[in-house]
């Protein structure tokens, strides 16, 4: 059975203090209702104070930064970027600034997308968006409003509740990356049940994982929140539960038994934690073609490699063979899409001549 | 740094601009910016479905992002065709109009007066450069 590395988190589950998440989010929503545009705007120096704190807020207690590297400052200058590119629209009351600051938001993400090994991805998203959506809106505006700024312009629907609606909705996003990720109990049991399966004597086996009369506790294995439910259910498993056959076993005193169940048990929890707490495919997953780079990509690449081919030179090749193999239905129906999306635009704008009669 | 944290930094960034992108389309009076922001929205989910297509190492998430492209396309031009249509009818790109599909000419009450706009500069004055000629007196050099 290979030795899946588990991976280090830093100290950050749902135990970690709420506050780091409570700070940057209150900051965050202060700059933005602060910001957002009206009739006799707020000060827009302590709208910008506030969204500066809520930035270092941000970057200090919600991110995960253990080095300091090249891709690390990058990252956090396209995100830093990003996010300010974004409050920036929201704040712009003259929608022209606001589109370019949108145009700023897509620039920056295409450079978290290079630093994702998605070179193919950077320019098409450059193109199609900054290049083709944004200076189509441009011209909308343009020609819409010729006075540059509207009455309407200047004022929020709603400014209070729209800032409540997005970041408790963030809110609750941040809070679940945070539990969702934290594979620490898990880890801890594979690691006890590692270490029962070796030890000589029954007693001692009993000793780290069935305390109490030799009763095998498995709820230890976690709250609600970070276990799954049921997965000792799971009909692929075994014929048995582990329970009844630890039972079994612990009665007729076999050591054998009890460390095979041990042992079958590890492995169940290995395989659950894989696909459960640290996201990666369920081994029984009906794999990709091997353009795509296969369902267990990672498991595959030892070597560092993190796209499938040679970057940046090949990512557009891999891209379209995974495109016409794995997803050639999918293609073509984009295709499709994008012809009865030219004809309806047409149809919706025609203007229909009055007959004269 | 692992690649699990490197993920949980990418998924962040993506739900801190859809969340932006949530408060600008519910916030924003102007149909193109309401219309902007879900197009940030659509940003965040990409940056999300490319950190994964990096944690997996394969390309699912990337050609994903590729299909979400040609829909937001799509999306672009009928969403201009439409709000064209808005348009025509009123005159004006304020979402706020069609509040009450209600009879054509209606006003907004409670509206709060705009703060008056900052007066343009003054034109500069210049010092005259000389008399322009009439057409009748002789050109004179000197």
């Amino acid at each position: 059975m290979p030795e899946v590395p588990i991976p280090d988190l830093p100290a950050a589950g749902p135990s970690a203090e709420l506050w780091h998440l409570w700070l940057p989010l209150t900051l965050g929503a202060l700059a933005v209702y602060l910001l957002l545009p009206r009739p006799k705007n707020y000060s827009r120096v302590a709208g910008g104070i506030a969204a500066g704190a809520a930035l270092l807020a941000a970057g200090g207690f919600l991110l995960r930064v253990n080095v300091v590297t090249p891709e690390v400052l990058l990252f956090n200058a396209f995100a830093a970027i990003a996010i300010a590119g974004g409050g920036m629209m929201l704040a712009q009351s003259n929608p022209v600034h606001a589109a370019l600051s949108f145009a700023l938001v897509v620039l920056s993400s295409c450079g978290l997308f290079l630093l994702q090994a998605a070179p193919f991805l950077m320019a098409a998203t450059i193109i199609v968006y900054a290049g083709a959506i944004v200076v189509t809106f441009l011209f909308v505006i343009m020609l819409a409003q010729q006075a540059g700024r509207s009455n309407a312009d200047h004022r929020s629907r709603e400014p209070l509740l729209a800032t409540i609606a997005g970041f408790v909705l963030l809110g609750a996003i941040l809070y679940l990356l945070n539990v969702h990720y934290d594979t620490s109990s898990l880890d801890a049991w594979l690691a006890r049940l590692h270490e029962a399966a070796e030890q000589p004597t029954i007693e001692q086996m009993a000793a780290m994982v069935a305390p109490e009369d030799g009763v095998l506790d498995l709820t230890q294995l976690g709250t609600a929140r970070t276990a799954p439910v049921g997965f000792l259910n799971r009909p692929d498993v075994k014929e048995r539960s582990p329970m009844e056959k630890w039972e079994e076993a612990w009665f007729a005193k076999d050591r054998e038994a009890l460390r095979k169940v041990l042992l079958d048990l590890e492995e169940s929890v290995r395989e659950t934690r894989d696909t459960f707490g640290s996201m990666k495919p369920s081994l029984r997953a009906r794999p990709l073609s091997p353009f795509a780079g296969g369902a267990n990509g990672l498991a595959e690449r030892e070597a560092g490699e993190v796209a499938p081919g040679k970057l940046p030179a090949e990512n557009p090749a891999y891209l379209g063979r995974t495109l016409f193999t794995d997803y050639l239905i999918a293609v073509e129906l984009a295709g499709t899409l994008l012809l009865v999306a030219a004809i309806g635009a047409i149809a919706i704008t025609h203007r229909r001549e009055e007959e004269t009669r | 740094m692992s690649p699990v944290a490197m993920l949980h930094n990418y998924l962040v960034v993506g739900a801190i601009l859809f969340a932006l992108g949530i408060i600008g389309f519910l916030a924003r009076r102007n149909l193109i910016l309401m219309f902007l922001s879900a197009e940030m929205m659509l940003q965040g989910v990409a940056i999300n479905l490319v950190a994964f297509a990096r944690y997996r190492g394969n390309l699912q998430g990337q050609a994903f992002v590729l299909f979400m492209l040609t829909v937001a396309a799509c999306e672009a031009g009928i969403a201009l065709a439409l709000i064209l249509m808005l348009y025509r009818n009123r005159k004006s790109l304020d979402v706020s109009l069609w509040k009450d599909l209600g009879e054509a000419g209606q006003e907004l009450e409670d509206e709060e007066p705009l703060a008056p706009e900052a007066p343009e500069p003054p034109l500069p004055k210049l010092t005259p450069t000389g008399h322009e000629p009439t057409p009748h007196e002789p050109v004179t050099r000197g």
